[in-house]
């Protein structure tokens, strides 16, 4: 991990607006690389985090949503999490969700996606249902989490997504 | 037949439907705050040709194709399901006897967005080219 140099960080609350400031900070400080796909999928998969942390945000009342990113890089190795507070009555679902696209091969989640995407509506919180599968379409990485329980209602999920830049491993 | 032009923004794209001058666009990204409000209004508009099509129609766009230019940057997951929706209601047109084209604009880098658009292809009847740019 000592090896990781930090593109950025953020915490602190999140709204539709900031989303629109961090992804301005993302493409000012995103190194240059042989591999613009690898930008534009870490590009996609930025987005999808962040529409996630702020959509299924548990926020008490009296708070703002709040959420923590860190986006490191090390040797054509990105690693972006993505962090924010959840309903304890989402959280088994959203686990469970994750691990399964986990165990499915690229063909699977792509045929899941299509399958979706015919089928999808958009939910009261305006995700189509997508979002984890496009993450995953675009990383090609198995994504991990972390979860801290804060009380009996909420805890504190940490996910987080790997990309390659593939022109550093690709053998010609 | 109204005109929707929309000018782009960080988050949502230049749309220009002018059914009087036979040009159809939309270009940029989207992430639009309101996903069904910004596409609804799309949607409606493609309601409004389907329900003028008619015999001189037919013939109108036999001899000047309609042809609607798609040209992403990109578009996050809530918008991928409106834009199939009205790839969708382009494909109904065509199925409904009007002459219908899309262009899948994409930049020549981004592999991901021309697959994206050949998987919307397996779904529909309406021809489709995809230009590199």
């Amino acid at each position: 991990m000592n090896d990781y140099k930090q593109i950025l960080s953020y915490e602190g609350e999140i709204t539709f607006e900031k989303i629109e400031d961090i992804l301005t900070l993302f493409n000012q400080r995103m190194p240059d690389t042989d591999c613009p796909l690898c930008k534009i999928r870490l590009f996609s998969i930025m987005v999808e985090c962040l529409e996630n942390a702020h959509r299924h945000n548990f926020t008490p009342i009296e708070q703002n949503p709040q959420i923590k990113v860190v986006l490191l890089h090390n040797n054509g190795h990105f690693e972006l999490t993505v962090g924010n507070r959840i309903a304890n009555n989402d959280l088994q679902a959203l686990t469970q969700r994750i691990d399964m696209l986990n165990r499915m091969s690229q063909e699977e989640i792509k045929s899941l996606y299509t399958k979706t995407i015919r089928q999808g509506h958009i939910s009261e919180k305006g995700g189509a249902g997508l979002g984890l599968m496009k993450i995953m379409r675009s990383s090609r990485e198995p994504m991990k989490y972390t979860i801290k329980t804060i009380d009996n209602d909420s805890s504190f999920i940490g996910i987080t997504t790997s990309i390659t830049d593939i022109k550093n491993t690709k053998t010609i | 037949m109204k005109t929707i032009k929309i000018e782009e923004t960080n988050t949502s794209p230049y749309v220009l439907f002018d059914f009087d001058r036979n040009y159809y666009e939309i270009k940029g990204c989207s992430r639009p705050e309101d996903v069904v409000d910004f596409y609804g209004q799309l949607i409606d508009w493609f309601g409004e040709v389907k329900s003028m099509i008619s015999n001189e129609l037919k013939e109108k766009t036999a001899k000047e194709p309609m042809v609607f230019k798609l040209y992403y940057d990109y578009f996050n997951s809530s918008s991928a399901k409106y834009i199939l929706d009205m790839i969708i209601l382009i494909d109904d047109l065509f199925k409904n006897g009007l002459t219908v084209k899309i262009e899948w604009l994409y930049k020549r880098e981004d592999e991901d967005m021309l697959e994206t658009g050949q998987e919307f292809t397996d779904l529909i009847k309406c021809p489709i080219e995809f230009i590199a740019v």
